[in-house]
């Protein structure tokens, strides 16, 4: 046994908020005190913070069409680290931030092997991916077939042929219309040549997905990203969510007024009334950070928009049978209107949105800026003073064309906790950490108290997986843990066939070879129950 | 006697090799077992001041994989055999971007072709088939002997939409501009020319794309040449060309070049994984007047003189393996034969962590 002593103890989900006590754990779990004397290990926790450790909902960390953004980046050594590293180092590095659950935002089917080839090496961490479908042929002709029973073995089948943890759209449709050069769908016209919209899509999967009981919930992105005056039809899309469980990535970049000129402002204050009482919905926010980034994403229509505004190159890689993946290098500048009215409306969208149990905090790494960008992101939230200091330096837009000026809340660090712990674990379906209950994993990062916030962040003390400490005064002790994380949802198996002729009609090679293929032997894998998880 | 249905003459004569003998050979031709051999070969390696892992496209990816692994091990310098293709395709696609897409992206949405010396039907037959045969696409071949002017005048021609100043395709322009979609099939002479070169054909591409979807395809021969470098690309950060030091890896695409290397007497033991295709026959003079080790994992038995032959299994032959198709889809590949050979990945693990692996 272990016992924990001394530390302020942060535990969101019991509003546990810095009162010192003990922690006890045993074996890989969090334990009630013993009733009697045991033989125990002490660590000495005077003076720190302890939480539970943290939970990545959305990073792009995996796969090759990381390998497109590595390719612009290949002259500069540190930027290549810090935005499109290894998969190993990329877990090795948040693994040293405290986090020991992450997931990659996208995986394509087809693609799926190089995933997991990614995902495996990232040992030390728990870790997953959400498959795309969004586009994906073999689903959007189910749905227009409209037979229950082909939509869900569909979904299902494909999800477990790609070791998906969770199902993610991407501008549902939108890769297609894009291929057939039509406009971008909203969410009431047909998509291409299919009888189908938008609005069907979503509303048809995100039923299922609950009715499966996957872990997840739907992790949609939706539609016209990043486009100034898009903020009404993101609230369109969550309306037509109709109070479904469901998660919004990324969703600053949505959270846009248009000044008349085409150019940004900020309507976070709008975004986070309108969807704080869709109690089953969660967000995570897609933060923008100053500096170079990397747009990564199946989105064709928006990388492609923004290719013919920017005029730099992009790598698009189009794919039989779904959308296709696609990069573009990026730069959010200090001195730039449009940045710094992003900058400040993700920030204005977390200070105004009151749960931080449902708002989650990511920079849609490398969308918005580097995961290593978290420290700092935590001191402008936790200190109004800073956020001024950065507004009077960049441009005057981020602080005229935003309220984030007006703001004087400053997160406490049990809502920093909440919302890089309990909060994304729970909408993950992660009953099993997050929280620092008996019988918890015992996943656990503890800082020395400073009052530097960011460099507190920037470092813990240490690091705890599965009761095991694995990171400690910056050195990287254990690596050797994590599981792959993937959701197994039930099927027809007698549809299996049928699956696959409809899968050759779409791809080039056969079903056998599909995804992970037949043969590759999943190491390190633990499936997340499908049970429901509504309160 | 193996038989490939559909019916695939190339395919037939690889099913049909007879795998040889298991036991490593030296330079004589001697057989080795396998502990001496790993032996001396960790030694050469230990030893040698200026190593070199030379990685040909035969190799799947897992040994890619592992052969990376033995470079970041030992600190190593690791290239590709496919005469800079690949950094000079990335370095271009860096300055100029691309559009792709995948062979069945292409004949589901492409009305025409345009083939940049490339003889799709002699060196790729069934994807030849694949993309023309049912869909009727239309194909147009430019074999160029001067590639930079051919790229001007197209451009040119384009931009004014009027016909080429060329009788070979003087209807290009129309029919680049009729076509719903589009793709520019790039063979491997052209991805050989140079960045410059290729960057420029990569600005025609983008312009083309202001009249339609029009993707281009690089179609590298060898069977696995773009999954070696999205292993690299993904293990290291970059797409080949790497020099380890401590374990870090340093990319260096104009300074590690075999040739270079040789002709400045910089490698003293290189160590091939799978059976090099593209290396000039001057590099192999070159390893026996410098006295270069060469080691050599490899299904078939090495070309010219070899210090130490360990034959290993094929990918698709006689064991498993993945790699990635010109288009980057990956295929699973499954033996159709058992032999005793070795797994190339055992025997790169045995040379990293000793004989008894």
């Amino acid at each position: 046994m272990i016992l924990i002593s001394g530390a302020e103890v942060y535990d969101p989900s019991e509003g546990l908020d810095g009162k010192v006590h003990d922690l006890w754990v045993e074996s890989d779990r969090i334990v009630p005190a013993p009733q009697h004397d045991q033989e125990h290990q002490i660590i000495d926790a005077r003076g720190m913070i302890l939480a539970p450790a943290g939970v990545e909902i959305h990073s792009h960390v995996a796969g090759y069409s990381l390998n497109s953004a590595r390719r612009f980046l290949a002259a500069d050594p540190e930027l290549l680290q810090l935005l499109a590293p290894p998969a190993r180092v990329a877990a090795e590095r948040y693994l040293s931030m405290g986090y020991t659950t992450v997931f990659d935002a996208a995986s394509s089917p087809l693609y799926a092997s190089s995933t997991y080839s990614d995902l495996e090496s990232m040992t030390g961490i728990d870790r997953g991916t959400y498959t795309l479908m969004g586009d994906h042929l073999m689903l959007l002709q189910a749905l227009v077939r409209n037979d229950p029973g082909e939509i869900r073995d569909t979904l299902a089948w494909l999800l477990q042929v790609s070791g998906g943890f969770a199902v993610k759209m991407v501008n549902p449709g939108g890769g297609i219309a894009w291929k057939a050069n039509r406009p971008a769908p909203s969410l009431d016209e047909p998509i291409g040549n299919l009888n189908l919209t938008q609005r069907q899509i979503i509303q048809k999967i995100v039923s299922l997905v609950n009715e499966l009981n996957l872990p997840h919930p739907l992790h949609l992105h939706a539609s016209h990203l990043g486009q100034p005056g898009n903020w009404s039809s993101f609230c369109e899309t969550v309306q037509a969510l109709e109070g479904q469980r469901c998660h919004l990535c990324h969703i600053q970049f949505y959270s846009y007024g248009d000044d008349g000129h085409g150019g940004y402002t900020s309507a976070a204050e709008q975004v986070a009334k309108f969807i704080e009482p869709f109690k089953q919905l969660t967000f995570d926010v897609g933060q923008v950070i100053f500096g170079t980034a990397l747009a990564l994403t199946a989105d064709t229509g928006t990388l492609d928009y923004l290719r013919s505004r920017t005029h730099k190159p992009w790598i698009s890689r189009q794919v039989e049978g779904e959308g296709g993946n696609n990069t573009l290098p990026l730069a959010y500048l200090a001195k730039d209107s449009a940045s710094s009215v992003q900058w400040a409306t993700g920030l204005e969208l977390m200070l105004r949105f009151p749960d931080p149990k449902r708002m989650f905090l990511t920079t849609d790494h490398p969308n918005g800026g580097p995961f290593s960008s978290y420290p700092q992101i935590i001191e402008w939230l936790m200190s109004s003073a800073a956020r001024q200091e950065v507004l009077k330096q960049i441009h005057p837009a981020g602080r005229d064309r935003s309220g984030l000026s007006s703001l004087e809340r400053e997160y406490r660090l049990g809502e920093i906790f909440m919302m890089t712990s309990y909060g994304p674990a729970q909408a993950l379906g992660l009953t099993d950490r997050g929280h620092l209950q008996a019988g918890g994993l015992a996943d656990l990062r503890c800082y020395r108290k400073q009052a530097d916030l960011k460099s507190m962040f920037s470092q813990p003390a240490w690091v705890m997986y599965r009761g095991k400490l694995v990171f400690k005064d910056g050195i990287l002790l254990d690596t050797s843990g994590g599981e792959i994380l993937v959701a197994r949802p039930t099927w027809d198996r007698e549809r299996t066939e049928r699956l696959h002729i409809a899968l050759s009609n779409i791809v080039t090679i056969p079903p056998q070879s599909y995804a992970l293929g037949q043969e590759k032997q999943l190491q390190n894998i633990q499936e997340v129950a499908c049970v429901s998880r509504m309160s | 006697m193996l038989h490939c249905t559909p019916n695939c003459k190339r395919a037939e004569a690889g099913y049909n090799e007879k795998p040889g003998d298991f036991h490593p050979r030296d330079k004589s031709g001697e057989p080795l077992d396998q502990i001496t051999a790993t032996r001396i070969a960790a030694f050469l390696l230990a030893q040698a001041r200026s190593p070199l892992v030379i990685l040909s496209d035969e190799a799947d990816s897992e040994t890619a994989r592992r052969a990376l692994s033995l470079a970041r091990k030992f600190d190593l310098a690791l290239i590709l055999d496919d005469r800079g293709t690949r950094n000079t395709l990335s370095l271009s696609m860096k300055s100029a971007g691309l559009l792709t897409a995948t062979i069945g992206e292409i004949r589901a949405s492409a009305s025409q072709l345009l083939v940049f010396d490339l003889d799709p039907e002699m060196e790729m037959p069934r994807f030849w088939d694949f993309m023309t045969k049912e869909q009727k696409l239309g194909a147009i071949h430019i074999a160029a002997a001067n590639p930079l002017n051919t790229i001007q005048t197209l451009r040119l021609a384009l931009r004014k939409n009027e016909k080429a100043n060329n009788t070979r395709w003087h209807n290009l322009p129309e029919k680049i501009t009729s076509a719903t979609s589009g793709a520019v099939l790039i063979g491997d002479q052209w991805l050989r020319a140079g960045v410059p070169l290729l960057t420029e054909l990569f600005l025609w591409l983008k312009e083309l794309n202001q009249i339609a979807h029009w993707y281009g395809l690089p179609c590298t021969s060898g069977p696995n040449s773009l999954g070696l470098s999205e292993v690299l690309l993904s293990e290291t950060g970059y797409p080949g060309s790497l020099r380890f030091i401590h374990g870090q890896a340093e990319y260096s695409p104009y300074e590690l070049q075999i040739e270079l290397l040789l002709r400045q007497k910089l490698v003293d033991v290189v160590l091939m994984v799978g059976s090099p295709r593209n290396l000039e026959p001057a590099c192999f003079d070159s390893f026996a007047q410098q006295g270069v080790k060469r080691i050599q994992i490899s299904s078939d038995p090495p070309q010219g003189p070899c210090d130490l032959w360990f034959p290993c299994t094929k990918a698709g032959l006689d064991t498993y393996g993945e790699m990635l198709r010109l288009d980057a889809v990956p295929v699973h590949l499954q033996p159709v034969i058992s032999s005793e050979r070795l797994n190339p990945t055992r025997i790169i693990s045995c040379l990293m962590n000793g004989e008894n692996e």
